[in-house]
């Protein structure tokens, strides 16, 4: 007897299974886009965490979420076949306005992929020291239509990401390794053997200045005022800036060491008598 | 020791408490400050270290040598529960020079300490690691090995009888110009017991010298 309720039962279910079959599969389709949106989002902040800003991150797990939400609720329009709505309809309407909607921000959107190049492609990052158009700054926010560089000298300068991407960025910061060469000059008088030979075991005391490449140390050319040298030293790329700011002072204690004095213009003008 | 390089780790209220200078560390119970060895190098500047052997050391083909090498060692101060170590600290005690590897593009800073190579095992301070390297020379010509890098990230340190050891370093030298730097998990004087700083590693370990040994 409980066989053939069971029986029944199962078979009034399949019953109403088949009745509601549009209606079930429509939100089994709806269920499942949203959590798939759920995985994909979370998968993307895992993927993007600390290398990408927030904002970006959650801008960009929307986006994906509500796009795989939409395609869930275009498969269930589609296996309810409500009467008056057919899907052709709705992606001919929603392709037209999607025409619309990109002529009208055709800027922003160029702004928006670019920034989403940028995450992917990574041509710098958040800290990064970069030169874009003489704009030397470091990177403090990479948005989804903008970057934010802060200058030296502490002001902010916003640049639209699709001008970034398509133009020519020198990056400071992911450089191995950075050489950095000043030019100063000497009195004919000087040693320059023996300036050459304490600079560079000067250079080589330094902790920052690479072993290989060697530091070097030559004179250049003759000038009017004496002989024009040039000093080159490597350093990490991390230690760029203790080498730049700090390469002129070894130079002027060196010179000074040595009683080197600082060149200048001269004339020696004679009197005829 | 702790004197000569100016710091103190004491005890205050059952807490331990690390001092140097004007700086002062105090933890909470259940967690102890210890000075322990560690590789002399500023991860801030680079992760990989450097021998540079000079003179080099030359290997005949289809043969497998082993040179022993001092590394230098620093203090490291750690805050632990003796299954975790925290760096908070580090007390200088060699220079540090660094040095490029490959090319700008595609190389990498090491920290460079040049030092000579023994066949034998050489006595050591207690600032040095005595450090066993194993050079395989697979490649069909003679080999000159002059500069081994690794990343110091994984490289263990070992300690026995007051001697402080590093991780046995395998150079796998496969052709002129390309060899693989793999460190072993094992110490370099059998028998030694392991520095938990650096944990032994299920993976990795492994660089690629492409520009040359």
């Amino acid at each position: 007897m409980n066989i053939a309720l069971q029986t029944l039962g199962l078979e009034t279910i399949w019953e109403y299974i088949k009745l509601y079959q549009n209606y079930i599969e429509a939100i089994l389709a709806i269920t499942i886009s949203v959590i798939i949106a759920r995985q994909i989002t979370k998968m993307i902040r895992r993927r993007l965490h600390e290398k990408a800003p927030v904002h970006v991150i959650q801008n960009i797990s929307k986006v994906s979420s509500y796009i795989i939400i939409l395609i869930g609720l275009a498969v269930a329009v589609r296996q309810l076949e409500i009467p008056g709505i057919q899907l052709t309809e709705l992606l001919i309407a929603g392709g037209f306005i999607g025409i619309v909607i990109g002529l009208a921000a055709q800027q922003t959107l160029s702004n928006f992929f670019a920034g989403i190049l940028l995450v992917v492609e990574r041509p710098f990052k958040i800290g990064d020291f970069i030169n874009y158009n003489n704009n030397v700054g470091m990177i403090t926010d990479i948005g989804l239509l903008s970057t934010k560089i802060q200058s030296f000298e502490g002001f902010y300068i916003r640049i639209p990401n699709s001008e970034l991407f398509n133009s020519a960025v020198i990056n400071y910061t992911s450089s191995i390794a950075r050489l950095v060469r000043i030019q100063f000059t000497i009195p004919f008088e000087a040693d320059v053997k023996r300036v050459v030979e304490t600079l560079l075991n000067k250079f080589n005391q330094q902790w920052y200045i690479l072993v290989e490449p060697p530091p070097t140390v030559f004179p250049v050319q003759f000038l009017e005022n004496g002989i024009q040298m040039e000093a080159r030293a490597w350093t990490a790329g991390k230690t760029w800036f203790q080498l730049f700011s700090s390469v002129a002072l070894l130079i002027e204690e060196t010179l000074k060491e040595l009683g080197i004095p600082y060149t200048y213009p001269k004339r020696i003008i004679t009197e005829a008598k | 020791m702790a004197m000569e390089f100016g710091y103190i780790i004491t005890k205050e209220n059952n807490n331990y408490v690390y001092i140097r200078g004007d700086k002062k560390i105090e933890v909470p119970q259940g967690l102890i400050i210890e000075e322990l060895p560690i590789l002399s190098i500023n991860e801030n500047v680079t992760e990989y270290f450097g021998i540079v052997l000079d003179p080099p050391i030359y290997v005949n083909e289809d043969e497998k040598i082993k040179v022993y090498v001092k590394l230098p060692l620093d203090i490291g101060i750690y805050v632990t529960n003796r299954s975790k170590y925290k760096l908070i600290d580090r007390i200088e005690i060699y220079p540090k020079k660094y040095a490029l590897y490959g090319n700008i593009g595609n190389g990498v800073i090491y920290r460079y300490w040049k030092t000579s190579a023994s066949f034998e095992k050489i006595n050591t301070n207690r600032h040095e690691a005595l450090t066993a390297i194993e050079i395989i020379n697979e490649a069909e010509s003679i080999g000159a090995i002059s500069r081994i890098i690794f990343d110091f990230n994984n490289f263990s340190l070992f300690t026995k009888d007051d001697i402080v050891c590093g991780e046995l370093i395998q150079l796998n030298r496969l052709k002129k110009g390309l060899a693989v730097v793999k460190l072993t998990n094992k110490p370099s004087l059998e028998g030694s017991k392991l520095i938990p700083t650096i944990p032994l590693k299920i993976l990795g370990g492994e660089f690629e010298m492409r520009f040359g040994t």
